[in-house]
């Protein structure tokens, strides 16, 4: 377990594992997402109070659910970047931050179109919504203050900081439909107690859940490869696999 | 299969631009997400490349012998053609 994690930490050896798991990871998501798209599109009933227009929930859940649990890998990224100093943790909090900006820009433009038909306006300043454009703009704040710095290391100090900061919005975004009075329907699916939602749209709905987050680790690994490759362009693993020495 | 044919499939009780349009821009974003880091990892070997290519062009230069034709151009050439 430990090897594994000191292992983690080697430039050369996680671009060879990285490569690897993007190999068989990328064509099994890439499956699951069509399946769930295709189940959830055409299969599953409609609800019976919003019709057809609920089928967004398929990509509208599972891109807000992964960009919160995104954020906090980046934050945790982060942390051990302030804290230990290690290189990949600053790589992979560089890697994370566009594809969680990515997944929330999908939540919200697929949140606007849905509450079109079903609310009748494309957008509210709703606690949810508000909250969750919050972390939108924490995302890109942190993408573009790694390019706004000349230096790395003041670069990644200062991504990790405001990251940690911005983790007091993800409790807030998923309590806001219970703490404020919200147009946003409270979650469906809950582990502990009965789900608010049949069998039929529950199961299309977990398997994008799965989909998308098998996206996430397989665009970040991507990102984090395409980064190292950059870092290390004068070590001789990278010259190695550009095709000399 | 819930929908009859592909017309009710496209139209969806009125809600099926809405519902498309959402599943269109995120299909596109996703497309993105994937696609800019295999082209950043593909690009950046290609500069790789090149880069070794000038400097052991450059190398040549120093070292005082005149090189018969210019062998940085044909690396260039040959590579790019080799890794697609």
């Amino acid at each position: 377990m430990w090897s594994f994690i000191h292992k983690l930490g080697s430039p050369p050896w996680f671009f060879r594992f990285g490569g690897n798991l993007v190999r068989w990871l990328l064509p099994v998501t890439l499956i699951l997402l069509l399946v769930g798209a295709f189940w959830g599109l055409l299969v599953a009933p409609p609800d019976f109070r919003q019709g057809n227009s609920y089928r967004i929930i398929y990509i509208h859940v599972p891109a807000a659910v992964v960009a919160l649990a995104g954020y906090y890998v980046m934050a945790l990224a982060g942390a051990i970047s302030l804290i230990w100093r290690i290189k990949m943790a600053d790589i992979a909090m560089k890697a994370a931050a566009p594809v969680g900006a990515v997944l929330t820009g999908i939540a919200l433009v697929t949140g606007a179109i849905w509450g079109k038909p079903t609310w009748g306006t494309w957008w509210v300043w709703d606690a949810r919504i508000t909250s969750m454009l919050i972390l939108f703009f924490l995302y890109l704040g942190v993408v573009a203050l790694f390019e706004a710095y000349e230096n790395k290391a003041a670069a990644a100090k200062a991504c990790a900081v405001l990251s940690l900061v911005g983790t007091v919005n993800i409790p807030i975004i998923y309590k806001s439909v219970d703490w404020w009075y919200s147009l946003h329907q409270p979650a469906s699916i809950k582990f502990t107690g009965e789900s608010a939602i049949d069998a039929s749209m529950m199961y299309p709905l977990l398997l994008m859940i799965v989909a998308f987050y098998g996206l996430f680790a397989v665009t970040v690994v991507m990102n984090m490869r395409a980064e190292l490759i950059w870092h290390h362009r004068q070590s001789s693993w990278v010259r190695q696999w550009a095709g000399f020495e | 299969m819930y929908f009859e044919s592909i017309a009710a499939a496209m139209d969806m009780n009125g809600h099926g631009v809405y519902v498309w349009l959402a599943y269109a821009i995120t299909v596109s974003l996703l497309v993105w997400l994937f696609w800019a880091p295999a082209r950043q990892l593909r690009v950046r070997r290609l500069w790789l490349i090149a880069e070794e290519q000038r400097r052991l062009a450059s190398e040549a230069l120093r070292s005082g012998a005149t090189p018969p034709h210019d062998h940085a151009a044909d690396g260039r050439s040959s590579s790019m053609e080799s890794s697609g």
